[in-house]
């Protein structure tokens, strides 16, 4: 009878044992606002490149994500501590956020498994690329004395000061470590990857991206050889007049040489030239046009129109502008002439010098 | 004509170029004449703005006053135009934007963005708030810096007159008559209006205002970067905390261009007790100590394992100053005013930047503006007491002392300058003192000039 009832227990202990491993949720964060189905498993492809990194590629071979699996250890007191992880990217590097094996889980120095706040912590940690991490040693996430050398190796067991609000608390090497994994060697592989196949399909997944991180990787990485297709065209146009002047400065850098043939786009960029508060955009619009091969009759008239209202540094960019696309059309070298009028000596001198030029 | 004839031909020419030869060479051996002693040039010009300093605050001021159309000249005492930007190595200067807006524009962003583009860097993104708030000052190349700077002087007509400075300031009848003295010449410069951007209220002083100065200032900075050794080998743990800063020299996301190569960078410096850039004697002092303690902290350096080969691979040719006098202005802007981003009636200018007071060498005493504070600098802050046909722009303004170490920075100057020179110009056209002129009307002239203005 009490065997029976033994191994009544049992069976249900194991039974509770097996739901709990089996009920308790995976552990698994992933950034806010990012791309869901990037890391989603529907009917995708993968690519490997060694044996633990994966490009996820949608069926019709458009790259979605990039995971790697890590088992590694944290060591540090001479102790070493298994960690399993995957860790997930965006195509541009961007950390997209990690996961646990089923029954894996992160634990402190403490053996205290992390929290969910603790896990919301971490995620947010390794999603800010910009840390101080890169520049700190392995030893130094612990206090070190001041200026001897002789105990240098002794740790206090203090978090530096310097790391303290960056790291988990309790947590210090393993938010460090899994840190230097998501911005190490297998960052830049993929960074090195993406970069390297960037067709115009890809940009374009990259330039509409949620995150303008992502978008501004696209810029900065666009290629002039690319096909300059009419979406990407106007996805480039609407970055450049978005209210995001970082985006707009670095779309305006990512137009190909090979557009600024096209007259409609020069039109509206010297439209948005005109209208742009930012002046940094400003500056590059204005090195496209100078490195534009010509300059169409309706942007000269746009231009000779603005002529009046223009500040007397617009109007040395002009003349900068007809002189290096020597304009010397009588209609421009009159509006020029007009100048030599005008109530500032500087803005007359400008236009002296330039018509001595003609 | 026969063959031999040619020949005889060739030689007979052969032989007047020999003659010819021989004949020119006694002159050109001889050709110095005993020259007359120098007689120092004296010389008088007169123009509208004159600005003496061709610092980080002065060249903007030049350009911007060349650019409202006045007769302008340029005095620095140096050979090159950009102050501490250029040829006092902090080349990266800071901070025109807070809080993902850009707070400081104008002339000064216009040779920034100007540098970085030439150069091929890439502009950090200021949209993102900074870890730490240095990492928004923007890297440029010195060199280029120094020539945009002199060809935008150039463009608006300056009168450029280097290695120059005044011996003598006075104001007689309604104009500034001030005695420049430089390399072999002594000029009378006479100017309806004057703008100190030495740093040092210098001229300030010496036209008979009051200036202030602490009984300890802060210390300068030498300027240097090093060489051959790899911080990333280094083991840190065997190297005494103190020589860690000197070693991890800094880096700005601006330097880091698309190829992984570095512009001029990376960069250090040796702090200099008590530099003071005011006078050739003071100057001549700070330059010698700060070339005392980098050679001393390069012998320590080589003592370290790791570093047994390290070299210096630049230096600068000056000890930056961070602060000597200050002028007792219209308005003193305080450290309240600052931390508090009291916006004022006559505000022409931003300045972002925590108070940052390097006190005695080893510490800086900091305190970092909240969340959407933004320091302004009013106009009274740029016209000493009782003064006429005067203005300053830089570190030289009325402020107090913690304030001062906030608005010292090189993109509130820049934005002190482009406002200074507006003031000035308008004050020649309207015909009164910078002090009688309404604000309203320099707001809305640095604005057409491309300044941004608080509001």
């Amino acid at each position: 009878m009490l065997s029976s009832v033994s191994k009544y227990v049992l069976i249900f202990c194991l039974f509770t044992l097996g739901s709990c491993y089996l009920l308790k949720p995976k552990v698994q964060y992933f950034v806010k606002n990012s791309d869901q189905w990037t890391v989603q498993s529907n009917n995708e492809h993968y690519i490997s490149f060694g044996d633990s990194l994966f490009l996820r590629e949608t069926s019709n071979g458009t790259p979605k994500s990039f995971y790697q699996r890590f088992s590694t250890g944290v060591c540090f007191d001479n102790q070493c501590r298994p960690l399993d992880i995957i860790l997930h990217w965006a195509i541009s590097g961007r950390y997209l956020g990690f996961e646990m094996p089923k029954g894996e889980f992160l634990s402190k120095t403490d053996h205290d498994p992390f929290s969910r706040k603790e896990y919301l912590q971490l995620n947010e940690i390794l999603s800010d690329d910009d840390l101080p991490f890169k520049d700190i040693k392995y030893h130094e996430l612990m206090n070190q004395p001041e200026s001897s050398t002789e105990s240098a190796d002794a740790i206090s067991g203090a978090t530096s000061e310097r790391i303290k609000d960056i790291v988990v608390k309790n947590a210090a090497y393993t938010t460090y470590k899994l840190w230097k994994l998501v911005y190490g060697e297998s960052q830049k592989f993929i960074e090195q990857y993406t970069e390297k196949h960037l067709n115009t399909s890809n940009l374009m997944t990259l330039l509409n991206s949620q995150d303008r991180n992502d978008v501004a990787w696209g810029l900065v990485h666009m290629k002039d050889t690319l096909s300059f297709s009419t979406p990407l065209k106007n996805r480039l146009l609407s970055l450049i007049q978005s209210e995001d002047y970082y985006l707009s400065y670095n779309a305006v850098h990512a137009i190909p040489k090979t557009n600024l043939n096209d007259s409609d786009f020069l039109e509206t960029l010297f439209s948005t030239y005109l209208n742009t508060s930012d002046a940094s955009t400003k500056n590059i619009i204005f090195r496209k046009l100078i490195a534009a091969p010509r300059l169409s009759e309706n942007l000269l008239i746009k231009s000779r129109q603005s002529i009046p209202t223009m500040a007397p540094q617009e109007i040395s960019s002009l003349l900068k502008l007809y002189e290096k696309h020597h304009v010397k059309d009588s209609v421009s070298l009159g509006t020029v002439r007009s100048l030599v009028k005008h109530p500032n000596p500087y803005v007359v001198n400008l236009a002296k010098s330039f018509l001595s030029k003609q | 004509m026969s063959r031999s004839n040619k020949i005889k031909r060739r030689a007979w020419l052969k032989s007047i170029g020999s003659f010819s030869l021989v004949a020119g060479l006694p002159t050109a051996l001889h050709a110095e004449s005993l020259v007359k002693p120098y007689q120092v040039k004296e010389s008088f010009s007169e123009t509208d703005i004159l600005v003496v300093g061709g610092g980080t605050a002065g060249c903007i001021a030049a350009i911007q006053a060349g650019r409202t159309g006045a007769k302008t000249t340029l005095i620095e005492s140096g050979s090159q135009l950009g102050g501490c930007t250029t040829t006092g190595g902090v080349s990266f200067p800071g901070i025109f934007h807070a809080w993902g807006k850009q707070i400081i524009g104008g002339i000064g962003w216009e040779l920034v963005i100007d540098a970085v583009e030439l150069n091929g860097d890439q502009l950090p993104d200021f949209t993102k708030k900074p870890k730490s708030h240095w990492k928004h000052q923007v890297a440029v190349n010195p060199a280029l810096y120094v020539m945009l700077a002199e060809e935008k002087c150039l463009e608006a007509g300056v009168d450029i007159r280097y290695y120059e400075t005044p011996t003598s300031v006075k104001f007689e009848n309604g104009k500034w008559l001030v005695e420049s003295t430089g390399k072999g010449v002594k000029t009378i410069i006479s100017a309806k209006q004057l703008i100190d951007c030495t740093g040092n209220a210098l001229i300030a002083s010496m036209a008979g205002y009051k200036v202030l100065r602490e009984n300890e200032t802060q210390p300068g900075s030498l300027v240097y970067s090093m060489g051959g050794y790899d911080f990333d080998q280094l083991d840190l743990s065997k190297i005494p905390k103190r020589f860690h800063r000197a070693l991890h020299q800094n880096m700005l996301t601006s330097q880091i261009r698309k190829t992984g190569e570095n512009t001029f960078v990376p960069y250090g410096y040796v702090y200099v007790n008590g530099a003071d850039s005011t006078t050739s004697e003071t100057h001549t002092m700070a330059n010698q100590k700060g070339r005392q303690n980098l050679l001393r902290l390069i012998r320590e350096l080589r003592e370290l394992p790791g570093c047994e080969n390290i070299r210096i691979t630049s230096m600068k040719t000056e000890t930056a100053v961070r602060e000597t006098f200050r002028i007792d202005g219209m308005y003193k802007i305080t450290k309240d005013d600052y931390v508090s981003g009291r916006l004022h009636e006559d505000a022409l200018s931003y300045s972002f930047y925590p108070v940052d007071l390097h006190r005695d060498g080893k510490s800086i005493y900091q305190e970092f503006l909240k969340p959407n504070i933004v320091a302004s600098i009013p106009m009274r802050a740029l016209i000493p007491k009782n003064s006429k046909n005067f203005l300053v722009a830089g570190r030289c303004l009325s402020s107090d002392r913690l304030a001062n170490s906030a608005l010292r920075v090189q993109a509130s100057c820049m934005g002190m300058g482009q406002a200074a020179a507006v003031t000035a110009s308008l004050s020649i056209q309207e015909g009164v003192t910078p002090a009688k002129i309404t604000p309203d009307l320099v707001k809305k002239r640095l604005k057409q000039y491309g300044a941004i203005v608080p509001s």
